[in-house]
């Protein structure tokens, strides 16, 4: 089922719409006539035609349970359509923009329709079926605004409503079926350094969002808002005032700008009503600068949607030195023992290079084990109980001290997320391995709305590097242990989708490749160049009984960092090409 | 050991500014080049040499262009992001006219968007504050090192 337009819409509107008002994203330039409404219940058990959510589930596994599509047919994939998110708004009154724009959004799927945002404040909506749009809205932002990741990951749905946040720290509703704005909420002052990249999380009429801004000396804080309303019902700050618990871990008053960024969207467990929140890294990016454990950055936090209150957290390391932001949440996985119990786990590859099973049971997260899954020399070992990490001194950062680490800070993984398979009980994740940082400590003073760091950032590739950095990990969750790995020499950037058909789908390499491997084996069994890099989510969806495979090409922000840092070792040249373009794929109609 | 002189640009990065994201977008502009005016450039007397005290109105030019195209990240005392106050590394003018030029990790990368003159004004004024004092940096050591 494909959907229509009303009637004489989209006539009148293309008689009368300029090209400038096109780029404007004059909304409404279509309505969707018979839009599915999104109630609590399909977000807990959605169809498996859809893709409701950023990670499908709330549970954040990112797995379709599609079986169209196998390891006997994908060789046949074939693009059905492709559609250019562009033209884009310029997007700083600045004479150089620090990065360049970036797709990381996956495309949200409703019954046939299609949703996409874009780095510059654009959201699209678009027949999943023929890419026809249906809108576009568009927000303008200020004037110097200077966007360090100019950036998007997706929209949230909730009733014939979708959410999304924008990189001037709002927060907005617009209707599904028109693009129209419905309401518009600051969640902080851009002008402080707060700015917004994540997809919202709805859970019981509860839209909740953070801000990024960690580089910036920002205090980090989930806020929920009635998604009918936009009335704010509660801020929680990641960091403690004094007084609170966990204030100890600040000294003086480091808390007011410790950073303690949300930019990944939270996964929810339905059944202990609790949302499970990726805490980024503290600020400035050196602990000396603020001695303590200071929570609850590089922590998950459990935040009861209802109320606002942390039920629960866990530090993954304490006094962060590496800006390893720990803003994945972990996937929520209900194992199933051997004695027919079920063991309740929140899985989690840190971006300091450890992997954590965590027990959630009751809604409190407790450490079970934890291993390395890249190499890393930070960490002598964990504590067996806490899972506390114990230090190696000389791979923490001192002030006036150069001082090298492994991995560099962009991590063994960072944000783009895993998928997991229930039923072979496997996490699918994209890592980069064979690089180390460097920094280089110094006083800083806070100034408002101007980075806050106290260190550049360097990265090196080690030798090995010439034989690979990105990789593809498929771990078994029971036994913990490494099924198979596939490398890439390039870099591996991209976020993972697995599919019940037995496939796993990825693309995250500078050579612009889309690919699809054997959950069991790693082996390749399909590959598309792309007319740019992928760092969005690949997604999979069925309409009228045709499984689709849909990604976005879109290279930027961190991907381009780290490549120039491998550039420059290596004596590289040359960019990753940008795209910005949906492509979508199915097996041919016969 | 630094990787900063080696770093090659990203050209690509700045076609953004111009709202053209990539050769798919529709009616995009193509990116413009920097402003090539020598206003800036010829500022700098032909006798001065690289390390010499700065004049006063390159000084101001260089203020000028520091808040417009650098306080945002390193703060207008030169203290915040990463301190550039009495900082020992601004005495080798190439590794500060690299730096801008190139911009490594979360920085900007100039090349594309500020003239040699500029840029010249920019890291004297930078080698003359905050208790640096290293002195000039002249339009042709940045031209050397582009
Ligand atoms: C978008 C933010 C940003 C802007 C704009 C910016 N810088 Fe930087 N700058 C940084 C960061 C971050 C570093 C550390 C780089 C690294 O990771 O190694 C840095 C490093 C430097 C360094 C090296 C300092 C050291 O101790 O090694 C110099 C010098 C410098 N910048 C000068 C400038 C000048 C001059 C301008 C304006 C023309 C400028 N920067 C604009 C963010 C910025």
């Amino acid at each position: 089922m494909s959907k229509g337009y009303v009637n004489g819409r989209l006539a009148a509107w293309l008689a009368s719409a300029s090209v400038a008002a096109m780029v404007l994203g004059q909304p409404a330039l279509a309505e969707i006539a018979d839009y599915s409404e999104v109630t609590p219940e399909r977000l807990a058990q959605p169809e498996d035609a859809n893709w409701l959510q950023t990670r499908r589930t709330y549970d954040g596994q990112g797995h379709s349970p599609l079986t169209q599509i196998t390891k006997e047919n994908v060789g046949q994939l074939t693009e059905v359509f492709s559609h250019a998110t562009g033209p884009y708004n310029t997007l700083a009154e600045f004479s150089a923009l620090p990065a360049r724009g970036a797709h990381q959004a996956p495309t949200i799927i409703n019954d046939g329709v299609m949703f996409m945002t874009v780095y510059d404040g654009q959201v699209i909506a678009l027949d999943a079926v023929t890419g026809e749009e249906y809108w576009r809205f568009n927000r303008e932002l200020p004037q110097g605004l200077v966007p360090v990741h100019p950036t998007n990951r997706g929209v949230a749905l909730w009733g014939d409503k979708l959410y999304v946040t924008t990189l001037d720290a709002h927060l907005i509703a617009l209707d599904a079926k028109t693009g129209e704005q419905v309401w518009d909420q600051t969640l902080e002052n851009w002008e402080n350094g707060y700015y917004s990249t994540l997809a919202p999380l709805v859970a019981d009429g509860v839209v909740m969002a953070g801000t990024s801004g960690g580089e910036f000396g920002i205090r980090g804080f989930v806020q929920g808002f009635d998604a009918e309303t936009g009335e704010s019902l509660w801020k929680t700050y990641t960091i403690p005032a004094p007084g609170e618990p966990g204030s100890e871990s600040w000294p003086g008053e480091t808390w007011k700008t410790g950073g303690g960024p949300i930019w990944i969207t939270g996964n929810y467990d339905v059944e202990e009503k609790l949302a499970y929140w990726g805490v980024g890294n503290a600020a400035p990016w050196i602990g000396a600068l603020r001695p303590g454990d200071n929570l609850y950055t590089t922590s998950t936090i459990g935040i009861d949607p209802a109320s606002g209150e942390i039920r629960t957290h866990f530090q993954y390391h304490w006094n962060d030195s590496w800006d390893w932001d720990e803003v994945v949440p972990p996937t929520l996985i209900d194992l199933p023992g051997e004695n027919g119990e079920t063991e309740k786990l929140a899985v989690r590859f840190a971006r300091n290079g450890w992997i954590y099973k965590l027990d959630r049971e009751g809604g409190e997260l407790k450490f079970i084990e934890g291993k390395p899954y890249v190499y890393q020399n930070v960490f002598k070992s964990l504590d067996p109980v806490t899972g506390r990490p114990e230090y190696n001194e000389e791979a923490v950062a001192k002030l006036g001290e150069r001082v090298e680490f492994c991995p560099s800070a962009w991590g063994g993984r960072d944000w783009p997320a895993e998928s997991y398979d229930p039923a072979t009980h496997t996490v699918f994740i994209s890592v980069n391995e064979n690089h180390c940082g460097a920094m280089e400590a110094a006083e800083v003073e806070y100034e408002p709305g101007v980075l806050y760091l106290g260190s550049g950032l360097e990265m090196t590739p080690t030798e090995a590097a010439r034989d690979h950095i990105g990789a593809l990990q498929a771990w078994d969750v029971r036994t913990m242990e490494k099924k198979w790995q596939v490398n890439f020499k390039s870099p591996n950037w991209g976020p993972v989708l697995s599919t019940a058909g037995g496939l796993v789908f990825v693309g995250g390499t500078t050579d612009s490749m889309f690919r699809a491997f054997d959950a069991e084996t790693g082996d390749e069994l399909w590959s598309v160049t792309l007319d740019g890099g992928i760092i969005a989510p690949p997604v999979s969806y069925e309409v009228d009984g045709r499984q689709y495979i849909s990604v976005t090409t879109g290279w930027g922000v961190d991907g381009d960092r780290f490549q120039g840092f491998i550039n420059a070792a290596f004596g590289d040249e040359g960019d990753v090409p940008q795209g910005g373009t949906i492509h979508v794929f199915a097996l041919p109609q016969t | 050991m630094r990787i900063i002189q080696a770093l090659p640009l990203l050209a690509g990065a700045f076609s953004v500014l111009s709202g053209a994201g990539t050769a798919l977008s529709q009616d995009a502009p193509a990116p413009q080049p920097p402003a090539a005016d020598v206003g800036v450039a010829a500022m700098f007397p032909a006798e001065l040499a690289t390390g010499d005290p700065v004049p006063a109105e390159i000084l101001e030019a260089g203020e000028g262009l520091f808040r417009a195209n650098c306080r945002q990240c390193h703060g207008s005392r030169g203290t915040a992001g990463v301190p550039l106050k009495e900082n020992a590394k601004l005495e080798d003018a190439y590794y500060l006219t690299g730096t801008i030029l190139t911009g490594p990790g979360y920085m900007t990368g100039f090349a594309e968007h500020l003239d040699d003159g500029r840029i010249a004004a920019i890291a004297s004024f930078v080698r003359s504050s905050w208790g640096n004092d290293y002195g000039a940096v002249l339009p042709q050591d940045v031209a050397d090192m582009r």
